[in-house]
């Protein structure tokens, strides 16, 4: 289970409204993903979609997805659908990380990630060892794995299929 | 080192003799309560899935959503949520449609789902309310199906903070207040953590505060909240229950990550808002502010000692000619025990307008007659601060407790209830 591409960073505070913005509640509350995702981090950096290519992966600080859960998944397929491959940060908002790897969206902390790439840094991770190598700098470090059930319910492609696989 | 009681439920449920901080758990839940918005009625049709046990599933009738652009809304929604209820072989009685109905993680306590000990779900961001019960409540606003279909959650066995209380909230002050101190000082210390509630202050909360209190764990950044069982719940709880259950405690060793001491007699009145909830200020930076709008109800309020509250300012005393005050019971049951004991009665003669219980004029797709125009400033009991979040994005809303909202309804004007508390006091 790899992540691989570009990484962009963001500070501290990431909420969901900063992704995609509020404004655009009725495409999130209508399950327009792909109109979520042309509004990608529109009001954080109005050129993001212009520069980021599928697979890239952002890099926030603390306290990512703060805020009301009324808004998260229109953030989290608003980064789906726009091609980002994951998001990795210092500390996440539980429910919002949980509401990702619900949606077969990986979205993780590990500490230390913010030092270990730089804006616009070729990052390779795998989520399984740990394991991860900055192809700009060649510098390799290993963070925790994430979890094995973690692994399994993104590896469905969503808690649902993995739900369906437990005996009830 | 010892279990903190969100480790001691999540072993429990998830059959292991111990958790720890950090392990990845599948918890069999107790039961699940959601509101009368779903989007998980159609995946379960198309994919022909089956509810894990109907007879723990309830549907609680509260938002009412309106608006033409929402595919939950009220008119098409209640109808299938009991066709649903029908496929799936889920009872009558778990349909807490009107006349019944209430705020989808109020009912369960009123109703005696939410006990203690267990783990309980609610497709609602605040259904952390139910943690006032020594329950786990995880608010699952996305990523219920697979909890339906499997009767159980995965999770990371999450770090728990410990918040030791004492003393009594001062006249005028209640769960609310309690809740901006929280959400002012603790900040990124509590984000995605349990906050535990202990010491001798837990025992001089009424059940109304402590779910006003437990009510607020999303804005304050928590995962969940969870209160002590004591005589004040289990004298509450007792009778309402639906079956047997077992209270958990904290070791005394347990493992916290962070401890904190508040003294409940030094908590003042505070407001939220406008447009962030993080901007807690004291009650007397904006007095003077003139409102157009006031709201008592939703689930962060509306329960019988907030409605008891705002009737003890607004009895005998008239609503401004400027303002609107709307009053929306949190449940039901709450508005026939308000009525009975006269409070209704007060609200209306004041100049309120009383809805059908429900999560209110919170948010502006709901089921209710206050919506905000441009330029309008309310003041509210109500959850959330955000912009537009009850109407105009050119409006704004300021969070307060219900005896601020009625003292501010009669004064036209953000007003200290003080005021009026003291005129009451000097003709007694």
């Amino acid at each position: 289970m790899k992540l691989q591409g570009k990484s962009w960073k963001f500070g501290n505070g990431l909420g969901a409204t900063d992704l995609v913005s509020s404004d655009y509640d009725k495409l999130g509350m209508t399950h327009d993903w792909d109109g979520c995702a042309q509004h990608l981090l529109e009001k954080v950096d109005p050129g993001f979609l212009g520069k980021m290519r599928r697979g890239d992966i952002l890099i926030a600080g603390t306290r990512l997805g703060a805020g009301h859960a009324h808004y998260y998944m229109t953030a989290i397929m608003g980064c789906k659908h726009a091609g980002i491959s994951g998001i990795l940060c210092e500390s996440v908002n539980t429910l919002f990380q949980r509401a990702a790897i619900d949606a077969g969206y990986p979205v993780w902390p590990l500490p230390g990630i913010s030092d270990f790439v730089r804006d616009g840094d070729e990052l390779e991770i795998d989520l399984a060892t740990g394991m991860a190598t900055n192809k700009t700098t060649g510098e390799i470090k290993q963070f925790t794995p994430i979890p094995e059930l973690i692994r399994d319910i993104l590896n469905a492609g969503n808690s649902l299929n993995w739900a369906l696989t437990l005996a009830v | 080192m010892g279990s903190t009681m969100a480790a001691k439920i999540l072993a429990r449920a998830s059959g292991a003799s111990s958790v720890a901080t950090g392990d990845a758990v599948v918890a069999a839940i107790s039961f699940i309560t959601c509101l009368d918005g779903q989007t998980f009625i159609d995946n379960f049709r198309e994919k022909n899935l089956k509810v894990w046990d109907p007879e723990r599933m309830i549907f609680c009738f509260d938002h009412m959503f309106q608006p033409d652009w929402m595919p939950v809304r009220a008119a098409t929604e209640h109808p299938k949520i009991k066709s649903f209820a029908k496929e799936q072989g889920i009872p009558d009685e778990n349909i807490y449609d009107l006349g019944r109905n209430g705020i989808s993680h109020q009912i369960p306590v009123e109703h005696g789902w939410a006990l203690p000990g267990t783990v309980c779900v609610g497709a609602d961001t605040q259904s952390s309310t139910m943690g006032a019960t020594n329950c786990f409540a995880l608010p699952a606003l996305f990523g219920v199906d697979p909890i339906i279909v499997s009767g159980k959650l995965w999770m990371i066995v999450p770090e728990c903070v410990r918040i030791t209380l004492t003393g009594a909230f001062p006249e005028g002050v209640n769960g609310k207040d309690f809740v901006y101190r929280l959400i002012a000082d603790l900040g990124e210390d509590v984000q995605g953590r349990v906050i535990e509630f202990d010491g001798p202050g837990v025992a001089n909360l009424s059940m109304d505060m402590r779910l006003a209190i437990a009510n607020g764990s999303v804005q304050i950044g928590a995962l969940t909240i969870i209160f002590p069982s004591d005589a004040t719940l289990l004298d509450y709880i007792g009778p309402r229950a639906r079956e047997e259950f077992e209270p958990v405690q904290a070791d005394s060793d347990a493992d916290y990550v962070a401890h904190y001491d508040y003294d409940l007699s030094r908590i003042e009145p505070l407001v939220a808002g406008p447009h962030n909830i993080e901007l807690v200020r004291p009650l007397n930076q904006v007095t003077g502010l003139p409102v157009t709008a006031a709201n008592i109800g939703s689930c962060s309020s509306g329960r019988l000692s907030d409605l008891a509250l705002a009737a003890s300012i607004l009895r005998g005393r008239h609503v401004h000619p400027s303002v609107r005050l709307v009053v929306t019971p949190i449940s039901a049951e709450t508005y026939r025990e308000a009525n009975r004991a006269g409070i209704i009665q007060d609200l209306l003669d004041a100049g309120a307008t009383v809805t059908q219980p429900g999560c209110g004029a919170c948010y502006s797709g709901n089921l209710s007659p206050l919506k905000l125009g441009d330029g309008e400033r309310c003041i509210s009991t109500s959850v959330e601060t955000l912009r537009g979040r009850m109407g105009s994005n050119e409006s704004e809303v300021i969070l307060a407790n219900a005896a601020v909202v009625a003292a501010s309804a009669i004064a036209g004007e953000i007003a200290d209830p003080a005021r009026y508390r003291a005129k009451e006091k000097v003709s007694a």
